[in-house]
């Protein structure tokens, strides 16, 4: 049995603007195989469908056509039933009680997903333990960090013991030290069997969590491999600003375009396949004095419509 | 069973989340306090100009009981409209929804967690405050029991009324001005300020074809007159139930075949 499996899955949206009746396709004959256990990303743009195809998975919503069976259960058919066998972290919304204590909030999640209260307290045991809770049971949800309160949230996710994981953003607004403590407890939630489907728009939680990537762009999907062949194909640019101690003339390095230039900073973009990180970085040290570098990849919608414009140019 | 033992522990983790900003909770009985005494120089006067030992059947200590079995079911109502518009605007309803829980259900039992605390509370410090002020306590122990039987009914009907409008916001994102429409219904017509035996005869025998009264003025009459015309009382609270909550039933299947067709 396969985790996830959609065939040709498909959603329309009938939208009335004015008298006019528009309809805009939203997924658009998406074929998916998902093995139990596996951790993919599923990116792209914003529009291109993750949302709605995560809703229909999710069973929330229903497609126009097409086939799904998350875990062998059509999840439109069985939303309830399956919603034992899933769980969820919207990053941007909590399934937490904000007046509740966290620890309080795990308990009454354990009364909604049926869990005797003996097994909730073992649950709640090894959670606390696996992502360091201990301390925060008694605090109110409305009193942690986003950090503390999303380790919290896959904690709950993962109450229940499901089958596959659907996480929406999970690291969205954290800083790099909770970023890091999200990807770890999302990886150590993979390692114990459950099925990862985590949809992201941060390259590093992709990188981290993901071992294969599934793109998908105004609802098609444009790219299914491995996530290690999505770095080697695409993201092999990086970008470098700097911050200089004096103003700044704009250098002329082969293979280097500068993006941005203002009187004490510059934006440099270059790709790894032509030049080397510690070629670029030691020329720039040489030429100017350099306050402040900082090194990164393109932002990942760059190379998702990289991606998409390398399907385009193929038709 | 296990649906009831999942909506029962819904209930009460809300009922203790009433209590994280006891603050506000000060702010809501001070208000209650502060109702009760503006209404108390109001009857104080009307009985007085009038010269009369009763009014509607009900002494001057009565009607303030009245009014405290009133004001206690509308100052604990549910706010339906705020919590669903929230779920629709925000995408919170996706969460809700991946839930194994029924939502209308989860929404009834969030309402009741967080009304019943407050409605004890509200009866506790009306009724100190009556006993203060007139130096008598009129009400009885069979009084509160009948207010309290009644009201449970009463409360559902409440709820089922207004979630089913607050439901409305599937298609209209924001139901607030529709609930706020009905709660002012539901405070004129319900019997929140003045029983139904002194409405003008035309605007009582309406009062009374209307569920409304059966949420306020039904149970809150019954701290005066304990289980008086009880048995008709619960008849036509569970018959309008059976309304109401086929209304909220079918306004909730409507409301999630459009989600399911348009998306959240």
């Amino acid at each position: 049995m396969l985790a996830v499996q959609t065939e040709r899955l498909s959603k329309v949206f009938e939208r009335r603007e004015g008298k006019r009746r528009t309809s805009h396709v939203a997924v658009d004959a998406v074929d998916l195989a998902v093995d139990l256990g596996e951790a993919i990303a599923f990116i792209g743009p914003n529009g291109a469908g993750k949302s709605t195809t995560i809703k229909m998975l999710t069973g929330i919503l229903h497609p126009s056509s097409g086939e799904a069976r998350v875990l062998g259960l059509v999840p439109w058919q069985s939303r309830t039933r399956l919603a034992h066998e899933i769980g969820t972290v919207f990053g941007q919304r909590s399934q937490l009680w904000f007046h509740l204590p966290a620890g309080d909030t795990l308990r009454l999640l354990g009364a909604i997903y049926e869990l005797p209260p003996a097994l909730v307290r073992q649950r709640t045991g090894e959670l606390v333990e696996r992502f360091a809770l201990g301390d925060l049971l008694a605090v109110p949800v409305r009193k942690l960090s986003l950090g503390q309160r999303m380790r919290f949230e896959i904690a709950a996710s993962l109450l229940h013991r499901p089958k596959v994981l659907f996480l929406d953003e999970p690291t969205v607004g954290l800083d790099v030290i909770a970023k890091a403590e999200v990807r770890e407890v999302i990886r150590e939630a993979n390692q114990g069997g459950a099925t990862v489907f985590l949809t992201s728009h941060d390259a590093g939680d992709i990188e981290s969590i993901a071992r294969r990537a599934i793109v998908i762009d105004r609802g098609r999907i444009v790219f299914d491999d491995k996530v290690s062949n999505l770095r080697r194909q695409w993201l092999t640019e990086k970008v470098v600003e700097l911050r200089s101690e004096e103003e700044v003339e704009p250098p002329e390095i082969p293979g280097v375009l500068v993006e941005k230039v203002s009187r004490y900073g510059l934006r440099l973009r270059f790709s790894t396949q032509e030049l080397q990180v510690r070629q670029v970085v030691g020329l720039l040290l040489e030429r100017y004095p350099v306050h402040d570098i900082t090194i990164s990849d393109p932002p990942l919608e760059s190379v998702i419509a990289a991606i998409y414009q390398g399907e385009a140019a193929l038709r | 069973m296990k649906e009831l033992r999942k909506l029962a522990a819904v209930a009460l983790a809300y009922a203790r989340s009433v209590w994280a900003y006891p603050g506000a909770e000060v702010l809501r009985t001070i208000f209650l306090l502060v109702i009760l005494v503006v209404f108390l120089s109001l009857w104080r006067t009307t009985y007085g100009a009038m010269h009369a030992a009763r009014l509607g059947g009900l002494s001057l200590a009565q009607m303030l009981e009245y009014l405290v079995g009133t004001e206690a079911i509308i100052l604990s109502a549910p706010r339906f409209a705020e919590r669903i518009g929230d779920d629709v605007r925000t995408g919170g309803l996706a969460v809700q929804l991946t839930r194994p829980v029924s939502y209308p259900l989860f929404q009834f039992a969030v309402a009741a967690g967080e009304s019943w605390p407050r409605l004890l509370l509200n009866l506790a410090v009306g009724s100190a405050l009556v006993a203060l002020v007139t130096g008598t306590l009129p009400v009885s122990a069979a009084g509160v029991a009948a207010y309290l039987l009644a009201y449970l009914p009463a409360f559902l009907l409440y709820a089922a009324l207004f979630l089913a409008l607050a439901l409305t916001s599937f298609w209209l994102e924001d139901a607030w001005a529709i609930t706020f429409v009905a709660s002012r219904m539901v405070m004129i017509l319900g019997g929140l300020l003045v029983p139904l035996a002194l409405f003008p005869p035309v605007l009582s025998r309406i009062a009374r074809i209307l569920p409304l009264q059966l949420m306020v003025y039904g149970p809150a009459r019954q701290l005066a007159r304990p289980f008086a015309g009880f048995p008709s009382l619960l008849l036509d609270q569970a018959i309008w139930l059976l309304i109401l909550g086929g209304l909220l039933w079918l306004i909730y299947r409507k409301g999630v075949q459009a989600l399911h067709v348009q998306g959240g």
